[in-house]
């Protein structure tokens, strides 16, 4: 029983297994049970997860369980409301039923964060250059995923939007290409550059604005099992009508930073210490500030030509 | 997928590393599914060995990680209630998976825990609040207010939660096994006279015997079997554990500090679900029905026996006077 | 708040093998196994480290004997400052007692 594209089977068996719960997401460094009740996280998952690799059946091991389903029985039935289950108990705040894709990308993202201890996870985005790559480090409202759907238009592999996923033994980084999510101003930005095709339906007055989401294409997941070398890492800073600005900065701070935005690095222990270290030495980190996709480009297309020969 | 109760104790034996992972995909998938729902991945991992690069390895492999953390935790805990009291001749018992971790028991490998529990006795409480005060514990938000902490000080068995300010770690210090006023009265100082040095420690834990009586206790006494994998696996360790001497005298002890009752609802446990022929096992019908029910997990009438085990902790710890008292107050706090 | 109660005649030393060290340019990580947490350190508390490492001594001692082993002089070592840098490696059980 392998794992095929999504796209490959029959919609309606497609359909029944998540309803079920007995359709499994093979992408990456994860295996996901998802079990889905409304027609519009369906419809969301079957568009933006249409080349990932999946299994039907309820005999496929899965490193995490998700589940989105009302919040009770009794909302089952009146003001239609959505809450994330990722099987422990995660006290989520119930959605309106119109965002379940909201609620879907949330659960999976906690289903990882708060699961999974064989790698060190790190709160930023990957992209990368053959088997090389560049973190971008996760800032409220930097813009690190405009700026990783734009590198994913200029020809870089995306790894991944959430987490940086680091192999403590290889010191190299995973793929888990999910969907990388925009908010507000930036929806229009990327369906721009990258096509309505791409990119979902906008989900409007979330709690965090309007979110859309931008599909993995078929090579980001074609080569999603190879792993990539962190070269450089950046900070990136969005700001309206700024000049763009690019700034070395200190690895002790950047070391600090990034533990501070593990969800796992203290469970972990020794080994992502140790883990950490050996991925930074060697690496440069770099803050960077622009007002525009291009410099925004411009900067990460020189900085990482300095740095990576 | 359903599940028939016989499937339950073939899991139980896998789970415990009496028998071998099922033969087919589906069966796999169900067993793993069960272990997952009952947060036991640590213990199956530490006795099954999966094909390396397969996804079981890295299942087992990952809840072995989360609670070697547990693990570490709990040791780094247990070293700083040491440091706190230091020099002030009080010598904690520590109770439950404090002490399977720090006496290296089957019982404690794999297990996932988040608490420290230590008894001390009830003339060495303020000291004891003292010092760990100084170091840092402090009482938790949720009953700090003046209600609750007049309650957990006057009818329970323990002070109310401490907090570590930094390290926002629980420690829970009892003062006896049980609330004052629980059905169950054991006897909490005869458990404490046998109790031992961990060696190269000024902590103590209690006699082989004494611990699996207290599981029993806390498990059948007080609890409202909400993990019940977690919990009827625990009694196996701490059972299989005792050499045949301490068995033969296992109920004689029971009678003598009080605890009759619960353990023989445990032997009747151990009987049912491990095969363990023990003299003594014996339990309510109802109890049986409702504890095959939440283990078997699946079907409607979980919900109802949820419920009324839940109603039946309640009843265990309190007579009804003094519940609907303390339900009513709760009740008036959240208008 | 401080790790617990000190008295003059008890010795305490750090383990070498209950850390591991790690540098990034000027900066100190060190990792403790036994607490599990990373800390960042500056030189005066590297320092300290390096001195209880390996080398028991009781809390008097180290008080007395710190700003020699800075090269620096008494004054610009008080004893409260002193104190509070061993108490660092109290907290996160660095430093460990050693019975007699």
């Amino acid at each position: 029983m392998t794992a095929r594209p999504l796209e490959k089977y029959m919609k309606a068996d497609a359909i029944r297994a998540l309803k079920s719960g007995t359709l499994v997401l093979e992408l990456g460094a994860f295996s996901t049970r998802v079990k889905l009740s409304d027609r519009r996280s369906v419809a969301f998952f079957l568009d933006m997860y249409a080349d990932c690799l999946v299994t039907l059946g309820d005999c496929a091991l899965s490193d995490f369980s998700l589940t989105v389903r009302p919040p009770n029985q009794f909302r089952k039935y009146f003001r239609h409301q959505v809450v994330p289950d990722p099987g422990f108990g995660f006290p989520a705040a119930p959605l309106p039923v119109s965002m379940s894709p909201l609620a879907l990308e949330m659960g999976l993202n906690l289903s990882v964060a708060l699961q999974c201890f064989r790698y060190a996870i790190f709160h930023a985005g990957v992209v990368a250059e053959g088997d090389q790559a560049l973190i971008i480090a996760a800032k409220s409202g930097g813009g690190k995923s405009t700026l990783t759907a734009a590198l994913m238009e200029e020809g870089w592999r995306l790894l991944s939007d959430e987490f940086a996923i680091l192999d403590l033994e290889e010191a190299s980084l995973r793929g888990y290409p999910r969907p990388v999510s925009l908010k507000n101003a930036s929806i229009d930005v990327v369906r721009g550059f990258a096509g309505k095709d791409q990119v979902s339906e906008t989900l409007h007055g979330t709690p965090k604005g309007s979110i859309a989401y931008r599909r993995p294409r078929r090579g980001d997941i074609e080569r999603m099992a190879l792993p990539a070398r962190p070269r450089v890492i950046v900070f990136p800073a969005f700001t309206e009508g700024a000049a763009p600005r690019c700034q070395e900065i200190d690895l002790a701070d950047t070391a600090m930073q990034l533990i501070a935005s593990s969800p796992n690095y203290q469970v972990i222990g020794e080994r992502a210490f140790t883990g950490l270290m050996t991925m930074l030495d060697g690496m440069k980190a770099y803050e960077i500030e622009y007002g525009s996709t291009e410099d925004s480009l411009a900067l990460v297309s020189d900085l990482w030509r300095s740095h990576v020969s | 997928m359903t599940r028939r109760r016989r499937d339950i104790k073939a899991f139980f034996c896998i789970a415990t590393g009496r028998a071998g992972l099922p033969d087919t995909p589906s069966d796999l998938a169900a067993f793993v599914s069960w272990a997952q729902e009952s947060h036991i991945l640590g213990q199956v991992a530490a006795v099954v060995t999966a094909e390396v690069g397969s996804k079981l390895y890295d299942i087992l492999e990952n809840a072995r990680l989360r609670s070697s953390y547990d693990r570490r935790m709990l040791t780094f805990e247990t070293n700083r209630v040491r440091r706190a009291l230091m020099g002030a001749d009080i010598q904690p018992i520590l109770l439950k998976g404090s002490a399977y971790v720090a006496e290296h028991l089957l019982a404690g490998v794999g297990r996932r825990v988040s608490d420290i529990d230590i008894l001390v006795p009830e003339e060495h409480l303020k000291e004891t609040e003292k010092l760990l005060g100084q170091a840092g514990w402090r009482a938790e938000e949720s009953t700090a207010g003046a209600y609750d902490q007049q309650y957990y000080r006057r009818w329970m068995h323990e002070l109310p939660p401490l907090r570590h300010e930094t390290r926002r770690t629980l420690i829970d210090v009892h003062h006896r096994l049980l609330p004052r006023t629980s059905r169950i009265r054991p006897d909490h100082l005869k458990l404490m006279a046998d109790a031992r040095l961990i060696e190269g420690s000024d902590l103590m834990v209690f006699s082989p015997t004494d611990r699996f009586i207290h599981s029993a206790i806390h498990i059948f006494g007080d609890g409202a079997f909400e993990t019940p994998a977690r919990s009827f696996i625990e009694l196996f360790y701490l059972y299989s554990d005792l050499t045949g001497a301490e068995r033969q005298s296992l109920m004689l002890r029971a009678k003598d500090v009080g605890a009759e009752t619960p353990v023989r609802e445990a032997l009747w446990m151990l009987g049912e679900y491990f095969d363990i022929q023990a003299k003594g096992g014996k339990a309510p019908w109802l109890l049986k029905w409702c504890i095959r029910t939440v283990t078997d997990g699946q079907g409607g009438l979980v919900y109802l026996a949820n419920a009324l085990l839940y109603v039946r902790s309640h009843y265990m710890r309190m007579p009804l006077p003094l519940l609907a008292g303390h339900l009513w107050k709760k009740a008036l706090r959240r208008v | 708040m401080s790790a617990g109660p000190n008295s003059d005649d008890w010795v305490w030393v750090v383990d070498p093998d209950h850390f591991i060290i790690y540098e990034i340019g000027d900066t100190t990580f060190v990792f403790s196994r036994l607490s599990g947490t990373t800390h960042m350190l500056n030189l005066v508390s590297r320092a300290m480290l390096d001195f209880l490492t390996g080398k028991p001594k009781t809390l008097g001692e180290v008080v007395a004997g710190f700003a020699d082993y800075l090269q620096v002089p008494k004054e610009e070592c008080p004893s409260g400052v002193v104190r509070r840098l061993f108490d660092e490696l109290d907290d996160v059980g660095l430093v460990e007692r050693i019975l007699p």
